[in-house]
């Protein structure tokens, strides 16, 4: 045994993680055991971390083996699947998920397993999701007038965009909230600018 | 069991057996609650097998499924539960084997054969397994843990996760240190690797006292 808390302590934090409790490997080293008792119950937090992450690396490889294995249904499989069996267009799909066809078009790519889906694997999806939304979301923005639609009856407007149809829908849009805004008492499109 | 609290009423009462029919016919979800009955436990019982070497442990424990999923495409076990204690065992002993260690007997380390001699052990390795609320809290902690780590200067934070989370020696972590600049190469820089780990736990503690 080695006088030395330092040299003391590296050897203690060794038989910790063999899977001796810190008070048991304190009680060890009778001229530094406080200490070490206190140290070691800190390093022992931090070895959980460790333990947890390894166990969720291979329960991870686990699920990715098993869908191997048995052809278990991946993100974009299942997105596929789906549509072919509801007989959907992708821009009917996107709707239907409230998601933009841009990120059905994302989660189209995403070749992960679902049962290999860790929380890490959720957020990845979910950043692959994000940017089209986020794109989305600035367009209704620019499109703005939602207060003017509210006065509107008949069929829900459409947000989607796809590569095709976007500028007629956003036409279509705009020519509704201007007729909105001429169907409110007073109401008027603003007057040209200048003289 | 684990991960059977976690999982619908109706799922609690599914058999291995059961699990492993749907798990035959390409249920992913089936073999999910296969991983929670079963993952901890064996890696528990590997990592405590292996004096606490957690990487060693997932990369067994990573061939044990991949065993069992051999397994269950060859056919449907008799009972499922003696067939991962028997797979985990067979990969802990060609480990054992490996490094020119004698393997335990088997009436101490695992449960023994087809006839499910062995649950008295799966009870013992089990009665420390988390709780959903323990879980809960678990992660409540790592959270807490990563971000006291943040707040270290990074010289202690390297050197507290290369030897707890990472489990490297303190050789390895003075190599570590080396190459990333933040020893100096004079005098001896195993001591110097020691002495950034009492100091930096002597720092970790405190931070997370004041928390």
């Amino acid at each position: 045994m080695r006088g030395n808390i330092e040299a003391v302590l590296a050897e203690a934090q060794a038989r910790l993680m063999a899977g001796e409790a810190p008070a048991q490997v304190a009680a060890a080293y009778p001229e530094h055991a406080a200490e070490l008792a206190a140290l070691l119950g800190t390093a022992a937090q931090l070895q959980a971390l460790g333990r947890s992450a390894a166990r969720a690396r291979s329960r991870q490889a686990a699920g990715i083996a098993y869908s191997r294995a048995f052809n278990a249904a991946t993100v974009a499989e299942l997105v596929r699947r789906e549509r072919a069996e509801s007989g959907l267009t992708p821009a009917e799909q996107a709707r239907r998920s409230s998601i933009s066809l841009e990120s059905l078009s994302a989660l189209e790519q995403e070749a992960t397993p679902v049962a290999a889906l860790d929380p890490a694997g959720i957020k990845r999806l979910a950043e692959r999701v994000r940017a089209p939304f986020a794109a989305l979301a600035k367009e209704l923005k620019r499109l703005a007038s939602l207060e003017a639609l509210q006065g509107l009856g008949g069929a829900a407007p459409v947000f989607t965009r796809g590569p095709a149809s976007a500028g007629a829908e956003r036409q279509q849009l705009l020519d509704l909230v201007r007729q909105a805004r001429r169907a409110r008492p007073g109401g008027s499109d603003p007057p040209p600018a200048g003289p | 069991m684990p991960g059977e609290e976690r999982a619908p009423a109706w799922e609690v009462a599914a058999t291995d057996e059961e699990l492993v029919a749907r798990c035959r016919r390409g249920d992913g979800a089936a073999w999910e609650l296969l991983l929670d009955r079963y993952h901890d436990a064996g890696s528990r019982h590997l990592e405590r097998m292996f004096n606490g070497n957690w990487d060693l442990a997932a990369d067994l424990m990573q061939e044990v499924w991949e065993d069992l999923v051999t397994e269950l495409r060859r056919g449907e076990p008799r009972r499922f539960k003696a067939l991962f204690w028997t797979v985990l065992k067979r990969r802990a002993i060609d480990e054992l084997r490996r490094r020119g260690r004698r393997p335990p007997p088997a009436s101490l380390d695992a449960p023994r054969g087809d006839d499910g001699e062995g649950d008295a052990l799966l009870e013992r390795i089990e009665s420390d397994a988390a709780t959903p609320e323990a879980e809960v809290l678990r992660l409540a902690e790592a959270q807490r843990l990563h971000q006291t780590l943040e707040q270290l200067p990074e010289h202690y934070r390297v050197t507290l996760v290369a030897r707890d989370v990472e489990g490297r020696s303190n050789r390895e972590t003075a190599q570590l240190l080396l190459e990333r600049g933040l020893l100096e190469p004079e005098g001896d820089p195993e001591k110097k690797a020691e002495n950034y780990y009492y100091r930096g736990l002597k720092a970790m503690r405190q931070l997370l006292q004041q928390r």
